[in-house]
């Protein structure tokens, strides 16, 4: 009859263990994620004060449009790809953007992204680079076309 | 003085969708780690180790499709890496394993950090598996579809 409840307080333990581990994971996360966010939204202020961000929307903005997203949103998007998507989302967050837009970028900034860490890590797993990044940039923008159709 | 509101701004902002994202990370990563430690990965594993005939792999290569799918591309690559070593899968093999897991990685972490930024996380899943498949069916089965296309055409004249 030992045996049962032994079985049950290590159980418990282990959940304990997952559980405070999940807890470690989180924090670790939403402070990577900080580290993105705090100087994109900083570089967005900045570069809104400053008029710069409306001259690149103005110049994008006959290629963003295809994509349904403000010609501004072309440096969040770069920078998803290069650096990380949620570098890159915290900039779009910062031009006040509608939920079709956020649900279109995010997707398109889900197939492709972090190109400065993924590209080394696949190469050295052996994966052919150019069709690598071909594909999840071809993926990408395709899928923010047919989103822009698709979605009201 | 515009320095000092430049940054005052962009910190709030900041500070805002920070805690945003963290009332939606704190119950996925411990549901994610509970996971991982009750096997579901091996559960997973097991789950896919029957597709894998479909998709042109050996039953070797569930693992590494599992681990990059819930856990993400590094992870993935280490056990690519790993397999490298053991020489068990050829070179085409493996490069479509990446191109799969390059579209369609760390499903469960990645699409909570998009929906926490507002995305629809059914849109992000659903699109991120169709340009996978697309893109996986297209380099495996692709020129094998092209070959038998010519084939019956240079047979047809």
């Amino acid at each position: 009859m030992k045996m049962p409840v032994a079985r049950t307080e290590s159980a418990k333990l282990q959940l304990i263990i997952s559980t405070y581990k999940g807890i470690l994971d989180a924090c670790s996360l939403v402070f990577t994620i900080s580290v993105y966010l705090v100087p994109s939204m900083i570089v967005m202020q900045a570069l809104t004060r400053f008029g710069i961000i409306h001259h690149v929307g103005t110049w994008m903005s006959p290629w963003m449009v295809l994509f349904g997203l403000p010609g501004e949103a072309s440096l969040a998007l770069l920078t998803g790809y290069v650096v990380s998507p949620t570098a890159g989302l915290s900039m779009a967050l910062a031009l006040g953007p509608s939920l079709k837009q956020m649900a279109i970028l995010g997707t398109m900034l889900g197939i492709c992204h972090s190109a400065v860490l993924e590209i080394p890590v696949a190469r050295r797993a052996g994966a052919p680079v150019g069709v690598f990044i071909g594909t999840r940039l071809l993926g990408s923008l395709t899928t923010g076309l047919v989103l822009n159709l698709l979605l009201v | 003085m515009i320095v000092l509101e430049v940054l005052r701004d962009g910190i709030l902002a900041a500070s805002g969708v920070v805690f945003r994202i963290a009332i939606i990370m704190f119950p996925v990563m411990v549901g994610l780690r509970i996971l991982r430690d009750r096997g579901g990965l091996d559960w997973l594993t097991q789950r896919l180790s029957g597709v894998m005939g479909h998709l042109k792999l050996p039953a070797d290569a569930a693992p590494i499709i599992a681990a990059g799918m819930v856990f993400g591309i590094v992870l993935a690559s280490a056990l690519l890496i790993k397999e490298r070593e053991r020489g068990q899968m050829s070179k085409s093999q493996m490069a479509a394993i990446t191109v799969l897991l390059g579209c369609a990685h760390a499903f469960v972490e990645e699409t909570a950090v998009f929906s926490s930024f507002g995305a629809n996380p059914l849109i992000v899943v659903a699109s991120r598996l169709t340009v996978a498949s697309v893109a996986y069916t297209l380099i495996v089965f692709g020129p094998s579809i092209l070959r038998t296309r010519l084939k019956s055409e240079s047979a047809g004249e």
